[in-house]
């Protein structure tokens, strides 16, 4: 397998001989892409802050085995998936409208919290990101995942096959569907404009 | 009505310049004559502009500290078991044991009384021990026989004085 040097070499290499310190800065360095690529995954935040918390806890327990194979964050990401795979798992007991209800509110909040532009070009960017946000939900997981990661994290293609252990082709046309479905599923705002 | 083959794939490869030079000429020859394919790269390419923007959750003031907080936790339970990292390992082989164990006291007879109705079942076990000795002691068949017509030992006791 191909050796990736990370930008954050050092840094790991420290943190696996036991670099506190050095770990404090890795996940400084890493914690808000981890929270952006969880957000988009759960679409919650409570559920975002404690699955990056989790994801790095348990990315600091394993990092000696990491072996620079893809970069960091991808190796974070894949923890992080598979964080959330598990909570859903969990999750299928709890009440499915009212947590529609709270995504709801989030994407409202969440709009409302972004920093200030000019009056109508802020309107236009908070109703546009709340039509993706509300149809980037509507995603089957695994489409949600690979537009996440390329379009939103812009790891490359072969990053990805070695996130999610898809073949280059699987990556391709499953990144296509997704944007594909996107597209139709926001056209019908977006176009009007 | 000619119906036309829409390269749509391409155009999702196309946003990543995944394409080769020939590909690329192609796409774009199809593009500049079809509204569909047109409107289907604008609204990916729209997409994705949006969620560049990334207007996501903001990260906690003390995320990192709770983070390298809960890891020296972590470290510090790790350090406690460490020395029981053979017992895994070991799993099995206690498993049998403890298995064979409880077998042994389960079919050993003193520690089976544990409840009163176990008492009392084992003393009339007892006794019915006794009663054989001492049939088996009666030195004659007419003593034997005189116990069964009569049933009890206290009656032959008695026929005897
Ligand atoms: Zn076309």
């Amino acid at each position: 397998m191909e050796y990736y040097k990370d930008e954050y070499y050092d840094l790991i290499k420290a943190s696996q001989r036991g670099d506190v310190k050095a770990a404090g800065k890795l996940v400084e360095a890493h914690a808000q892409a981890v929270h952006d690529f969880l957000f988009h995954l759960c679409g919650n935040r409570h559920l975002t802050e404690d699955l990056a918390q989790d994801t790095f806890l348990r990315a600091l327990t394993a990092l000696k085995h990491y072996q620079f194979r893809a970069p960091l964050r991808a190796w974070l990401f894949r923890i992080a998936i598979n964080l959330y795979r598990d909570q859903r798992r969990r999750k299928i007991v709890r009440n499915i409208v009212s947590s529609y209800h709270d995504n709801e509110q989030e994407a409202e909040n969440i709009v409302s919290n972004t920093s200030v532009q000019t009056p109508h070009a802020e309107l236009e960017r908070k109703e546009r990101f709340a039509h993706l946000y509300k149809a980037m939900q509507k995603l089957p997981e695994s489409l949600r995942t690979v537009i996440i990661m390329r379009d939103l994290q812009e790891l490359s293609y072969e990053e990805i096959t070695q996130v999610l252990h898809w073949r280059l082709g699987t990556v391709k046309s499953r990144l296509f569907r997704a944007r594909k479905e996107l597209a139709e599923l926001l056209s019908d705002f977006w176009e009007e404009k | 009505m000619k119906s036309i083959f829409h390269p749509r794939k391409k155009i999702s490869l196309y946003l990543d310049q995944r394409l080769s030079p020939e590909e690329v000429q192609k796409l774009e020859e199809h593009l500049s004559v079809c509204k569909s394919c047109r409107r289907l790269l604008q609204n990916m390419s729209t997409m994705r502009a949006v969620l560049r923007e990334k207007p996501s959750v903001s990260v906690r003031k003390d995320f990192v500290s709770r983070v390298i907080a809960g890891h020296r936790r972590q470290q510090a339970d790790e350090a406690f078991w460490i020395g029981f990292e053979s017992v895994p390992r070991l799993l099995p082989q206690l498993a049998f044991v403890l298995v064979v164990v409880l077998a042994l006291l389960w079919s050993w007879p003193q520690l089976e009384i544990t409840t009163p109705e176990a008492v009392d079942d084992q003393i009339a076990r007892v006794s019915v021990l006794d009663e054989r000795e001492m049939i088996s002691n009666l030195t004659t068949y007419d003593e034997a026989l005189r116990f069964a017509l009569n049933g009890t030992y206290e009656n032959m006791e008695g026929d005897r004085k």
